[in-house]
């Protein structure tokens, strides 16, 4: 398959002064769904500016269907769609009428205008808001028709910004499917997320970007797999004097194995092991602590998620605020059951 | 390249028709100046060499302009609220010829001046205003007024780019506004003018424009008047939209 998006050495500094994208390179297979996953501020936006014929690069290459940005702006212009993370539509006009003019300017036949318009009002379940200004939808509503605007003329390229941000847990995963849907039928997708579910679920590859640089890049199993791939944990049974020992010899045990990339203790009776292939390695680790006679409490096994990836390659959590939240959410939540 | 303007222009009158409000906004004040200045100033044309008997024949010319300058200089807010809603890039991603974001607008400012003149022209009339040239050269009146509009929009669409701020943009307006009716023939002849402010009205676009729509009104068709008038709405439209299209590329940074 062809690069679709090449981007090669690119920087962007902002005024002479803020480097916001710091030589970075990728490239994006045509037909393909790409994360660009990275905490705010990371240079996602400016690149995907970039890729848009939005903004100036300061150096370095970036081209859309072999296409140069600075070159010839237009021709990319007509392949793309783009939304940006804050939503983008004339709340004077109706959510119908918004969806038409886009058509209009891209070029469209009349007819196909009205049928794109229509479809993409019953896909995005506007149909019966559609007569409506757009400046009375919910926020939800408006997301929708935003992203329905760029999707009228078919574009072979998608530049999605943050396109789930502010979503509701309902729009977002009928959003994905969609997604999913017109990937399928030969769409590039370029997206930009701070969500680690989506880029897991949406992207074939995913690039970590932090600090205008990129960190990481593959594919989301691949990015997995090298961290370790499983995340297994062990409980000791016991008093909590007896079990700390135990817990200590145990992690040195546990180090020696061949498929354990890292062991961390957890609290006063638990070992963390980061493992290849969770599934082989459990017997074996079992064995091992029956030998040694440590005393095993329940034990659980889980797929690494992209969150240890981004702790992993940054040092920091990707969205600490909104985690914490969560599962102080969750706690209450259980309290309550 | 005329089509995306004419699907803009259609737009942004869809959006003046559903707030006509807008329409009345800026005429307040030049309604205000026909009813009371021309009043106030009645016996000016008792003066020798006024060119005029009446002097709500000589001044009609000048609140048109009035009205044209005023209602130009809200063309920007239209493109600030654009880049603030976010739809401005919209139409930069798409393949859409910089021009036509703009002349999609400006022509809508065309359309809106045309009716406000149309409205100052019917007040001065019903007042005992006359047009010498008839209904041919309220016409050319209303064309004038609209192609300088649209001209003078620009220089109004290059501040809010500029400055990206709808307060800035409206009082740059207004500053400039007065300034340039007093230091023209809006109001005066240049013969009654002292010398300093003579010069200044002979270098002030707004002179050519007063000067071309008052000759439409009260003497027969003075065609090198009048060409002088398109002449400099030309010059100014030609730097005006230019630079409203340089500056638009240069939102790309």
């Amino acid at each position: 398959m062809n690069n679709i998006i090449a981007v090669e050495n690119l920087t962007k500094i902002y005024n002479g002064q803020v480097k916001a994208v710091d030589n970075i390179s990728f490239s994006v297979k045509e037909g393909e769904v790409f994360g660009f996953l990275g905490p705010n501020g990371a240079g996602k936006t400016t690149t995907i500016k970039v890729l848009t014929t939005l903004l100036r690069k300061t150096s370095g290459k970036a081209f859309v269907s072999s296409h140069e940005v600075d070159h010839n702006p237009m021709a990319i212009r007509r392949i793309i769609g783009y939304t940006a993370q804050d939503i983008e539509i004339d709340g004077d006009m109706t959510g119908r009428e918004n969806l038409v003019l886009a058509g209009r300017l891209y070029r469209l036949p009349r007819k196909k205008v009205k049928a794109r318009t229509e479809e993409l009002l019953e896909v995005m379940g506007l149909t019966d808001a559609a007569g409506r200004l757009a400046g009375t939808y919910s926020g939800g509503m408006r997301k929708r028709l935003d992203l329905a605007t760029v999707l009228v003329h078919e574009p072979q390229v998608l530049f999605l910004d943050e396109p789930t941000t502010g979503l509701d847990p309902q729009s977002r995963f009928a959003l994905w499917q969609y997604l999913e849907k017109i990937n399928k039928e030969g769409a590039t997708i370029f997206l930009t997320t701070q969500y680690m579910e989506e880029a897991d679920r949406l992207c074939q590859k995913l690039a970590i970007i932090d600090l205008g640089k990129i960190v990481a890049e593959g594919e989301p199993k691949k990015l997995k797999a090298e961290i370790g791939g499983d995340t297994v944990t062990i409980e000791i049974k016991g008093e909590v004097e007896t079990a700390k020992s135990y817990q200590a010899k145990a992690r040195a045990a546990l180090e020696k194995v061949t498929d354990v990339s890292a062991v961390k203790p957890l609290d006063d009776n638990r070992v963390v092991l980061y493992v290849k292939n969770g599934g082989l390695v459990i017997p074996e680790i079992i064995s091992l602590l029956n030998n040694l006679n440590i005393p095993l409490g329940p034990l659980s096994f889980s797929e690494s998620t992209l969150d240890d990836v981004f702790l992993k390659y940054t040092g920091r959590e990707l969205r600490v605020e909104e985690e914490k939240r969560k599962s102080r959410m969750q706690k209450i939540m259980r309290g309550r059951a | 390249m005329i089509r995306e303007s004419y699907y803009l222009f259609g737009r942004a009158l869809k959006k003046l028709a559903r707030t006509p409000v807008m329409i009345f906004f800026s005429l307040f004040m030049p309604l205000l100046w026909i009813l009371l200045f021309s009043q106030l100033f009645r016996r000016l044309a008792d003066l020798p060499g006024f060119p005029t008997q009446s002097y709500l024949d000589y001044f009609t010319a000048g609140v048109v302009t009035m009205t044209v300058l005023t209602s130009a200089f809200q063309s920007g807010m239209a493109i600030v609220l654009d880049i603030e809603s976010g739809f401005l890039d919209k139409l930069l991603v798409a393949p859409v010829h910089r021009l036509s974001i703009l002349l999609g607008r400006l022509l809508t400012d065309g359309v809106r001046i045309i009716i406000q003149a149309s409205i100052i022209i019917g007040v001065a009339l019903l007042m005992g205003a006359h047009i010498k040239n008839g209904f041919l050269g309220y016409l050319l009146i209303l064309f004038i007024a609209a192609s300088f509009g649209i001209a003078w929009a620009g220089i109004s669409n290059i501040v809010a780019i500029a400055t990206k701020n709808s307060e800035v943009t409206m009082m740059l307006g207004m500053l400039l506004t007065f300034p340039l009716l007093f230091m023209s023939t809006a109001l005066m002849p240049l013969s009654f003018q002292p010398d300093w402010m003579e010069q200044v009205s002979k270098f002030n676009p707004a002179s050519y424009v007063v000067d071309g729509i008052r000759s439409l009104m009260i003497a027969n068709y003075d065609w090198s008047l009048i060409g002088k008038a398109f002449l400099v709405v030309g010059i100014v439209a030609f730097f005006s939209l230019s630079g409203s299209v340089v500056m638009l590329r240069h939102l790309r940074k």
